[in-house]
């Protein structure tokens, strides 16, 4: 008995608890030790939303590249939106690709604390871990559809450039972006259910202020620098960069991006782990 | 004590209901409410606050089995959620000495698409066992919950029974050295429930720390040695499990002669089939849940139906406060099973009563085909059997035996 006593007294990982006041630092060591828990989320998430589907996976590239044709007949053939020297299908594709990934994470962010409410009031983990998720599991998508940007180039007989290797510091970027306003938005969602209406709003007006369909150079110089604000606008801006040979880097708005990302970041984190004590209260 | 695993000390909690609570679910009304306070004063606001818990404090020793028991809505939920860290204290201390594991729920996040074995995993991981844990346990696991032939089906075809079999599994087997239990023992069939409870027995055996909320006084006698009465919030009595039951029985509201069913977790409900609303006791003692010895007993059930049903097999049973089942009448002694639609039903049920004088638990049940896995259980209710004369005949509570087949009637109509 006393031998027992003193082994659990060595293993036990011995806290406290008590109410929790103000702003809330990450607790680095507790995500670690659930490290296994954002696989097994992202895996669920993944294997949820393609059960039952016909066609499963293949909706991840169905979705942008249907887009694309659309795009591509009514602004590229109709419109005659011009593309900066490459056929426009690839050009809207450059765009499409990220901004599906985050139009897609931010709105199933929005809904993911609520969808997961049984969760939330029956157990513990850090709750950090399911707006994370969600930008995981779809990134498995927008790797997917990643792949087929290859075959639309190779259609048009467009030749990447070699920059193109520097994509996953972009697509490292576009993920941040989703999660940081998913922290955000999902948090909020708890608080104030009005922001499940606003959200699909906010996303339509989102994509017009965002360089997908048209190119940059469309925009009245007076309003770039306003609109390049937009964290996507540096980022759609460097997606098509690295792919076509003779485009700028965009180094100004991907830095301007890259910190309003980590504003947005940060600041998302610590309202999320503000209010994420009343979740299992709300929820 | 001085190698506690839990002390806790002077916790609180508190809950904005009423209005307040709602208010803040859209910001309209939180706005609405925001320029409320400012006409309101700070004294009136504080009358929407609902302490859950108020100063509770305890101190649970290394290797105990703890009981904690109470009425409906007097904190018992909200206590272990604390002590799990789900929710957040208002007020107060808790030390924990040991990794926690929580079992409020069984199948706590299984998802109906995805397979039992799936569900396994996920479900491990949510509670923090590691990936290769599971493994190493998975054919325990399985082979404990007994469904090996449906472990590939998406868990939406399981029945409930099952589901709640394979759900208790995994969550049995992850080896906290502090388990937290929440009314979740009295799942799936009789069989099924012993093996838990043994389950839990092995468990402490081991040296680990149990905290238990049941409303089933027989289990808790097994199980606990020490236990807590919550009252309102309150500790009213920590002490030997047999003292505590006696003073909670001793304050079981009796005074009624209805009971209503407000949020459908104070009866089992296994499927959102069917609920009890309301449950009422015609021609007893006064206005309480009382009967004269060799009265029939007359109850009066609303259900609420949600989804139709052929077969549904209804029935009321009387236990001692041992946990023995004495009595036990179906609805097929007489009018055969029941076809029922969504909406609203009144069940008038009347039954000969053939106790000795004394406290008793009244239960109810339905199921459907198979009769090991419920649609339904309750038993909340205690029903007193009050002496007319000195002497009282009938069954002997010292040698427990279960009486079927006695005179019973079961009539069901339609309201709604
Ligand atoms: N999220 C919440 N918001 C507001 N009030 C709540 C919330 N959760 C619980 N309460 C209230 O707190 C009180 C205690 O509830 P709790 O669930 O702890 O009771 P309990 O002892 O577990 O009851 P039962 O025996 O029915 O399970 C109840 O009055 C309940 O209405
Ligand atoms: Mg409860």
């Amino acid at each position: 008995m006393e031998d027992k006593k003193i082994k659990f007294q060595a293993s036990s990982q011995e806290f406290f608890i008590y109410p929790l006041r103000g702003w809330q630092a990450i607790n680095w060591r507790e995500l670690w030790s659930y490290r296994e828990l954002f696989y097994f989320l992202t895996w669920k998430e993944i294997k949820v939303r393609y059960k039952q589907t016909a066609i499963g996976i293949f909706w991840a590239i169905i979705q942008p590249f249907l887009t694309m044709v659309i795009f591509s007949l009514f602004f590229g053939k109709f419109a005659k939106i011009e593309s900066e020297g490459v056929p426009y299908p690839v050009f809207v594709y450059l765009g499409l690709l990220p901004w599906t990934y985050f139009s897609q994470s931010l709105s199933r962010s929005t809904e993911c604390l609520i969808g997961n409410s049984s969760l939330l009031r029956k157990i513990y983990f850090p709750r950090l871990i399911i707006p994370v998720s969600i930008g995981l599991s779809y990134l498995i998508d927008f790797l997917i559809a990643f792949v087929i940007l290859f075959g639309v180039m190779f259609y048009y007989q467009f030749v990447p450039q070699k920059a193109i290797v520097f994509m996953p510091i972009l697509i490292i970027q576009t993920f941040l972006c989703g999660v940081g306003f998913g922290f955000w938005l999902s948090a909020l969602n708890v608080l104030y259910r009005d922001v499940r209406y606003v959200v699909p709003f906010l996303l339509q007006i989102w994509l017009f202020v965002t360089p997908v369909i048209y190119p940059v150079s469309l925009v009245d110089e007076n309003w770039r620098w306003i609109l390049s604000l937009n964290p996507l606008w540096g980022l759609v801006e460097g997606y098509r960069a690295l792919v076509i040979a003779d485009k700028p880097i965009p180094y100004a708005a991907l830095g301007v991006s890259a910190v309003i990302i980590l504003f947005i970041l940060i600041t998302g984190v610590y309202f999320f782990r503000r209010v994420e004590k009343h979740f299992a209260d709300l929820v | 004590m001085s190698d506690y695993a839990i002390q806790a000390t002077e916790v609180s909690k508190s809950y904005r209901i009423g209005k307040l609570k709602a208010a803040h679910h859209t910001a309209r009304e939180a706005l609405q409410a925001l320029a409320a306070s400012f006409l309101r004063n700070r004294r009136e606001k504080s009358d929407t606050l609902l302490w859950a818990l108020k100063d509770v404090g305890f101190t649970i020793g290394q290797g105990e089995v703890f009981g904690i028991v109470g009425k409906n809505g007097s904190g018992k939920s909200t206590l272990l959620k604390i002590m799990s860290r789900i929710t957040d204290p208002t007020a107060g201390k808790i030390h924990l000495r040991g990794r926690v594991g929580s079992l409020l729920e069984v199948g706590t996040g299984f998802h109906p698409d995805l397979t039992g074995r799936e569900n396994v995993y996920f479900n491990g991981a949510i509670l923090g066992m590691r990936k290769e844990e599971i493994n190493r346990r998975f054919d325990e696991i399985i082979a404990f919950s007994e469904i090996e032939r449906f472990i590939d089906t998406p868990v939406k075809y399981y029945s409930s029974g099952m589901y709640v079999r394979l759900g208790f599994s995994v969550a049995a087997h992850f080896d906290p050295d502090i388990m937290l239990v929440d009314e979740v023992l009295s799942v799936g069939d009789i069989a099924f429930q012993k093996k838990c409870i043994g389950r839990m027995e092995n468990i402490a055996r081991s040296g680990r720390t149990i905290v238990v909320v049941s409303h089933n006084m027989a289990t808790m006698k097994e199980l606990c040695t020490r236990a807590m009465l919550l009252h309102q919030g309150q500790v009213t009595k920590i002490g030997h499990i047999d003292q505590v039951m006696e003073e909670y029985l001793s304050q079981h509201a009796l005074e009624s002669n209805e009971k209503i069913i407000e949020h459908s977790n104070d009866s089992v409900v296994l499927e959102n089939k069917m609920a009890i609303r309301r449950i009422k006791l015609e021609q007893g003692a006064g206005q309480s849940f009382r009967v004269y010895w060799q009265q029939a007993v007359n109850l009066s059930v609303d259900l609420e139906i949600f989804t139709p049903m052929e077969d549904v097999r209804f029935g009321v049973y009387l236990r001692d406060l041992a946990g023995n089942y004495l009595i036990t009448a179906y609805n097929d002694h007489n009018k055969g099973h029941w076809q029922l639609r969504p909406g609203q039903y009144s069940v008038k049920i009347e039954f000969e009563n053939c106790l000795k004088p004394g406290l008793y638990l009244l239960g109810l049940r339905a199921h459907q085909g198979d009769p090991q896995t419920n649609l339904l259980q309750m038993e909340d209710l205690y029903l007193e059997i009050l002496e007319v004369s000195s002497s009282g005949a009938g069954s002997d509570p010292k040698n427990p035996a279960l009486i079927t087949g006695i005179r019973s009637e079961f009539l069901c109509n339609k309201l709604l």
